[in-house]
C-alpha cells in the first residue's frame, strides 16, 4: 500500500480512486485529500462527468441475428465435450476391466476346476499336441477385443506369471497343483468359448486371425505339456508352463525335431535350458498313474500323426510351420478371445463327469469319457478334448463309442490312435 | 463457463444470455459500424465455442470474453485498415430506447458521444471501452493490451479528458449525473 501523499497524489491514484480500483485504505487516505483540494476534487468530478455521461446512452440492443446458429453451434460443442467426457470414462473403465481380467486370468484360483487328465504326468510330444490344438480354428468376430486385451495381457502376462508359477511350486506338492497358474486361467478362458471348432487342414495358409488363434492354441498346450513333461520326471515345467514366449520357443524346437523321428512321445522335448533352471523339481509319487498312463497312450500315436504331417509340411516348403511361426507374434490373442465366452453349464458338467470317473468303471466309464470328450470339443479344449477321445478308443476299442470318440479327435486334425494300432 | 466445459448444454445459452448485449455494445462502441459489429460478435462467441476448453477457472471470464472480443476487434480494424481503397461506409447507430425521456436526451448525446469516441486514438478508445464498459481492472487491461499499466492509465485520462472536452465542445452538459465511483 502506498502511503497518502500531503500533497496532491498521482492523477493515476486519482483514476483508480474514481474507478474503485484504490485500496481501502488509500481510499480513505484519498477522499480526505480531496475533500479539502479543489483541485483534485475538480479532476475527480471531470471524470464523474464523463462516465455519466456515457452511461446515459443506453447501450444498443444486440442483434438477433447469428443468434440461433450460434447457440446450436455451442449446444453441439457441449455435446462433444460430454462425449469427450464420456469416452474418457468408458476408456478408464475398460483399462481397469482389462487389467482386472489380465490379474484374474495371471493369479492361481483354487478354485478353479481341474482335469484329471490334464494331470497326465506322462511325456507327451509337445508339438504333436500343440499341432493338434493349432488346427483348432479361433473364433470369429471377437477380433477386435483381442487387440484391445492382448496388449495388457501380453505384456502382464510375461511378468506376473513366473511369479504366480514360482509361488506355486513352492507351496504345491503335486505336479498337477504346479501345472494350475499356467494351464487352468487357459482352459477356463477356453471353456468359455462356444465357437464351432470346424478343422482346419494343416497345408492351407491360415489367415492372419487363423495364425493368431493356433499360436494361443499352442501357447496353451505347449504350456500344459511342459508341466506334464516335467512330471515325468525328464525337465521341470511347471515354471514354464505358462510363458507364451517360452512355451512357443519349445513348440519351433520341437516341430524340428519332430521331422524324421518314429515319435515325439519316445522323447520328451526339452524346454530351454534356461527354463529348465527355473523349473523346480516334480515329486514322482504324487502322479495318478492311471491317468499318467492313459495320456502317455493317448499322446504317442498323436505325436506320430503329427509327426508325420509336419514332415508333409516341411516337404511342401514349411507352408504350415510359417504360419505358425508369425502366429507365434499374437499368441495371447487366442486366449483373449476366448475370455468372457463360453458355458458354465458344460463347465459343470466336466467336473461332475471327471469326479464320477474316478471311481465310474465298464459301460459307464465309457459313456462319461466320450462325453467329456464331446464337452471339451464343444468348448474347443484341444488338448483336453485329444486326451479325452483318446482315452475313449484306447480303453473301449471297437465300440461306437470308439468311433465317434475318434470323428471327435479329427475334428482336431489330429488322429487320435486307431482301434487297431495296439 | 465450467458447466458448459463439462457439456452442460444450458449453460452456453446462459452465458449468451447474460454478456452478448455488452460484448455488442463494446464492439459497436469500438467499430463504430453495426454490420461489422455483428460480425465480430458473431465472432466473439464462435471463438468462445471453440477455446471453450482453454479457459481456465484462474481467469475471469469476463476478461477471457472481452480479450477475445477486443482481438476480433482488433483484427477487424487491421481487415478494414487493408482496404483502405475501398471508403467505409458507416451504419449510423440506432438510437432506440424505451424511456421517452430518456430517448430524447439518449438521442442528442448519442451522435455526440459517439463521435467523440470515434475520434478518440485506438489505444485510448481501446482502454476507456474496456475499462468502461468491459468493466476490466487496468492491470487486467495491461495484461490484455501488453501495455504497462501506467501506460494504459494514461490512455485512460487521455481518453476521459479528450471526451469531456468534445461532450463540453457539443454543450452537453453531464455534470448533474456526475458520481465518484
Amino acid at each position: 500500500m502506498r502511503p497518502p501523499v500531503p500533497m496532491h497524489p498521482d492523477d493515476d491514484r486519482l483514476l483508480e480512486l474514481a474507478y474503485g480500483e484504490a485500496s481501502t485504505a488509500e481510499a480513505r487516505a484519498l477522499r480526505q485529500h480531496v475533500d479539502g483540494c479543489a483541485r483534485c476534487r475538480h479532476v475527480l468530478e471531470d471524470i464523474a462527468e464523463v462516465r455519466s455521461a456515457f452511461r446515459s446512452v443506453p447501450a444498443e440492443p444486440a442483434p438477433e441475428r447469428g443468434l440461433e446458429s450460434l447457440l446450436a453451434y455451442g449446444e453441439q460443442a457441449a455435446a462433444r465435450a460430454r462425449s469427450r467426457r464420456g469416452g474418457l470414462r468408458v476408456l478408464a473403465l475398460l483399462s481397469a476391466a482389462t487389467a482386472f481380467a489380465v490379474v484374474w486370468l495371471v493369479l492361481p484360483s483354487p478354485q478353479r476346476p481341474s482335469d484329471g487328465l490334464a494331470r497326465a504326468p506322462a511325456t507327451p510330444p509337445t508339438d504333436a499336441l500343440a499341432q493338434a490344438e493349432v488346427r483348432a480354428p479361433p473364433a470369429q468376430g471377437d477380433r477386435g477385443r483381442d487387440e484391445v486385451d492382448d496388449r495388457a495381457k501380453d505384456s502382464k502376462e510375461k511378468e506376473a506369471l513366473p511369479e504366480a508359477k514360482s509361488e506355486r511350486s513352492r507351496n504345491e506338492q503335486t505336479v498337477a497343483e504346479r501345472r494350475r497358474p499356467a494351464e487352468f486361467p487357459k482352459q477356463k478362458a477356453l471353456s468359455k468359448l462356444d465357437a464351432p471348432a470346424e478343422p482346419l487342414k494343416l497345408s492351407r495358409a491360415p489367415s492372419d486371425g487363423e495364425a493368431a488363434g493356433r499360436a494361443a492354441a499352442a501357447t496353451d498346450l505347449s504350456g500344459a505339456l511342459g508341466s506334464a513333461t516335467a512330471s515325468g520326471g525328464k525337465v521341470g515345467g511347471a515354471g514354464t508352463a505358462g510363458s507364451p514366449s517360452v512355451a512357443m520357443k519349445k513348440r519351433s524346437a520341437g516341430t524340428r525335431a519332430d521331422e524324421g523321428t518314429t515319435g515325439a512321445a519316445a522323447r520328451p522335448v526339452s524346454p530351454p535350458a534356461s527354463v529348465v533352471a527355473q523349473a523346480p523339481p516334480a515329486p514322482a509319487g504324487a502322479l495318478d498313474a492311471r491317468t499318467a498312463e492313459v495320456a502317455k497312450i493317448a499322446a504317442a500315436p498323436m505325436a506320430d500323426a503329427v509327426a508325420s504331417e509336419d514332415k508333409t509340411a516341411s516337404a511342401s516348403g514349411g507352408a504350415a510351420s510359417a504360419p505358425a511361426r508369425n502366429a507365434a507374434k499374437a499368441a495371447p490373442t487366442m486366449q483373449a478371445m476366448r475370455m468372457g465366452a463360453g458355458s458354465p453349464e458344460k463347465q459343470a458338467r466336466l467336473g461332475e463327469i471327471r469326479k464320477e470317473l474316478e471311481t465310474a468303471t465298464g459301460d459307464r466309464r465309457k459313456a462319461l469319457l466320450l462325453e467329456k470328450c464331446e464337452i471339451e470339443a464343444s468348448l474347443q479344449l484341444g488338448p483336453d478334448a485329444v486326451l479325452t477321445c483318446s482315452m475313449v478308443t484306447r480303453e473301449f476299442p471297437g465300440t461306437p463309442e470308439a468311433k465317434r470318440a475318434g470323428e471327435l479327435a479329427r475334428g482336431f486334425s489330429v488322429q487320435p490312435p486307431a482301434q487297431d494300432e495296439r | 463457463m465450467r458447466r458448459f466445459q463439462r457439456g452442460d448444454a444450458r449453460a452456453f445459452p446462459e452465458l449468451v444470455r447474460r454478456h452478448r448485449a455488452a460484448v455488442f455494445a463494446f464492439v459497436l462502441r469500438w467499430t463504430q459500424d453495426r454490420a461489422r459489429a455483428e460480425d465480430i460478435l458473431q465472432e466473439t462467441w464462435l471463438k468462445v465455442v471453440r477455446a471453450s476448453s482453454d479457459w481456465s477457472p484462474r481467469a475471469r471470464f469476463t476478461t477471457w470474453l472481452y480479450t477475445i472480443a477486443r482481438n476480433a476487434c482488433v483484427d477487424g480494424a487491421r481487415r478494414e485498415r487493408a482496404r483502405a481503397a475501398e471508403p467505409l461506409v458507416t451504419e449510423p447507430v440506432s438510437t432506440e430506447a424505451h424511456d421517452p425521456e430518456r430517448a430524447a436526451a439518449a438521442s442528442e448525446l448519442r451522435p455526440v458521444l459517439e463521435a467523440a469516441i470515434a475520434a478518440l486514438p485506438d489505444a485510448q478508445r481501446e482502454v476507456f471501452l474496456l475499462r468502461e464498459m468491459a468493466g476490466i481492472p487496468f492491470h487486467e487491461i495491461a495484461r490484455m493490451t501488453g501495455a504497462p499499466e501506467p501506460t494504459v492509465k494514461s490512455r485512460m485520462r487521455y481518453a476521459l479528458e479528450a471526451l469531456r472536452t468534445r461532450l463540453t465542445a457539443a454543450g452537453i452538459d453531464a455534470s448533474a449525473g456526475g458520481q465518484v465511483a
